[in-house]
């Protein structure tokens, strides 16, 4: 075997182990973080269910009484496409109110709505944060939205 | 944007970058000697500006320390790596200006990636994305011109330079459907029992595949573009399903793809010509066939474990081998050894920008990710497919390997977003 052929064939095998070194490395990679994510899932589901807001009546946002939306941190909700909620509904606002969550407690505050937000029938004074519990029946406008959240859930149960 | 960036070692990156780095290097390396000469630094200075760039890119993402996906770049720097080694012999001639290409399209990639502009235009100005790629189609309609290999007129200049509107048709399509459905995901995903006089109509999602459905079959009967109307049409069925969950719409999207495939193939002589050339290649070996019998000679050529990087003979007798058909030379100088690894690894990039749509934090942004990479997959197995005459053949490129600016530059503004959608930025 000459030299440029030993050459060459050590170059391939070099490339050949190579490619497969690497695609080992992004294979194992790609596994490990996917376990990963499947504790983080598997974990935050035994905890408590997605705290969410339940369509009671739809108004004329074209959704389905019964779906809902998920609540996050902060979650704002109005016309406008940026937030997290989107109800297209014209008793709505632009920027309607957001939830929030602060000290352990759910927390809901009207941007100074037109038509209000309301918790349990009683109208928010804008700019004033109040605190809603899992049950809480709130509206937006003409939009009526149960808040459900798994902890008071728990709390009921013990 | 005043927030403090704190950097972020990123060290997945730097260990698979440097893995990737080993091949890009040792890839171009038995060109030169089977020239007879030694490797000199000028052999390898196209993969070391390439590792340069990936360099750069790394470090950008750990100083600005937002956290992208730690896989796609690496993944990337192996195909582009790949593609410039085999580019050195497929296409000598056009090789610098690909380099160029790249890491044009590499940069393409960064910006998109961490630019300081809100992610959420792509979003509200969804009706403007959908009205330009229409607009292509027609444009590409009216005054395209065949490429530089001839075929179907798909090209359009601009004053010296020249791009394929398909290629940009395909990015345009997917962030228009991504926002169009995720603002009715809600829509989709309801089950309509019963058909009361105000049960929505599935008008909402199925308009959006019936325009798709018709400008596939305008750029096809019109120009013959098989290729870019197959892809077009499958990104759309599969971003519907996606996004409704519904197995029904898929169905009925297939069903819809299979009687159109019929009334084509009576209409429309090119789809006859294909399906005939793929159900037997061999009855024109040195006509009509001829590419295809040619590719699958090449594809046998390289047996298990390849003729060796630069030893391949696809550029003598293969037409279009650095662009619709370089996985043929891949099979041919890597062997179904290196090839399988190649398919591989668009596979794990594929499956990386799905695992990104899991974890994306909006529904728009999980859409567009997941369309994205959904996109890359099925232009791979359209490209791929059609060269081991899995299924009919059609010119397309294959993503980060073949040949040519336009796609390469799609790809990596598609990798970008995903790079993007993966910092879990609102969107």
């Amino acid at each position: 075997m000459s030299a440029l052929e030993t050459q060459l064939l050590f170059a391939r095998t070099v490339l050949l182990v190579g490619i497969y070194t690497f695609l080992a490395t992004v294979a194992l990679v790609a596994l490990r973080d996917l376990r990963a994510a499947g504790r983080e899932t598997a974990s935050s589901e035994g905890n408590s269910e997605t705290p969410r807001a339940v369509i009671l009546s739809p108004g004329e946002s074209g959704r389905a009484a019964g779906t809902w939306f998920p609540i996050r941190d902060v979650t704002s909700i109005g016309r406008e496409l940026d937030n997290e909620i989107v109800v297209q509904d014209p008793t709505i606002s632009a920027r309607h109110a957001v939830i929030l969550r602060r000290d352990a407690a759910w927390w809901l505050e009207d941007f100074g709505s037109t038509n209000g937000t309301w918790v349990g029938g009683r109208r928010l004074e804008s700019g004033v944060p109040e605190v809603v519990r899992s049950g809480d029946l709130l509206q937006f406008g003409s939009v009526r939205l149960r808040f459900v959240t798994a902890e008071v859930d728990r709390e009921r149960a013990t | 944007m005043s927030t403090r960036l704190t950097p972020r070692f990123r060290g997945t990156e730097l260990l698979l970058l440097i893995s990737a780095s080993a091949i890009a290097i040792v890839a171009p390396a038995p060109l030169p000697l089977r020239a007879g000469g030694r490797v000199g630094v000028s052999d390898l200075a196209p993969a070391l500006v390439l590792i340069g760039a990936f360099v750069a890119v790394h470090l950008l993402f750990t100083f600005r320390g937002r956290g992208e996906d730690e896989v796609l770049a690496p993944l990337i720097l192996f195909l582009t790596g790949i593609s410039l080694a085999l580019s050195r012999h497929l296409a000598p001639d056009l090789a610098d200006r690909q380099l160029a290409w790249t890491i044009l399209a590499v940069g393409a990639m960064a910006f998109v990636a961490i630019a300081p502009f809100d992610p959420r235009l792509l979003r509200r100005y969804r009706y403007t994305w959908a009205i330009a790629g229409i607009l292509l189609v027609g444009v590409t309609l009216v005054a395209g011109r065949p490429g530089p290999l001839g075929g179907p007129r798909l090209w359009l200049s601009l004053g010296g330079l020249s791009f394929q509107p398909s290629e940009a048709l395909k990015i345009l399509l997917v962030v228009f459907l991504a926002a169009y459905l995720s603002e009715r995901r809600e829509l989709l995903a309801e089950r309509q029992l019963g058909f009361g006089p105000f049960s929505a109509p599935p008008f909402a999602y199925l308009a959006p595949l019936g325009v798709v459905f018709g400008a596939s079959l305008a750029l096809l009967a019109v120009q013959g573009d098989l290729g870019a109307a197959l892809l077009l049409y499958a990104i759309a069925l599969s971003m519907l399903y996606l996004a409704s969950g519904r197995s029904g719409t898929a169905a009925l999207g297939l069903v819809a793809f299979a009687l159109g495939a019929v009334v084509l193939h009576r209409y429309i002589p090119i789809v006859q010509v294909r399906t005939a050339l793929w159900l037997d290649p061999w009855s024109d070996p040195q006509g009509l066939g001829f590419q295809s019998v040619q590719a699958l000679m090449t594809v046998g050529a390289g047996g298990v474990i390849g003729t060796g990087l630069g030893a391949g003979l696809a550029a003598d007798y293969l037409p279009a081998v650095h662009t619709d058909f370089v996985f043929a030379a891949i099979a041919e100088e890597l062997g179904l050894a290196g090839a399988s690894a190649v398919l591989a690894v668009c596979a794990l990039l594929a499956l990386r920008g799905l695992r990104i749509a899991l974890s994306a934090t909006t529904p728009f942004a999980r859409l567009l990710a997941a369309g994205l990479s959904t996109a890359l997959a099925i232009q791979t197995v359209i490209i791929v497919g059609g060269t081991l005459r899995l299924i009919p053949l059609t010119g397309i490129t294959l993503p980060f390997l073949s040949h040519g600016g336009s796609s390469m530059l799609v790809s990596a503004i598609s990798a970008g977003l995903l790079l993007r959608i993966s910092t879990g930025e609102s969107m």
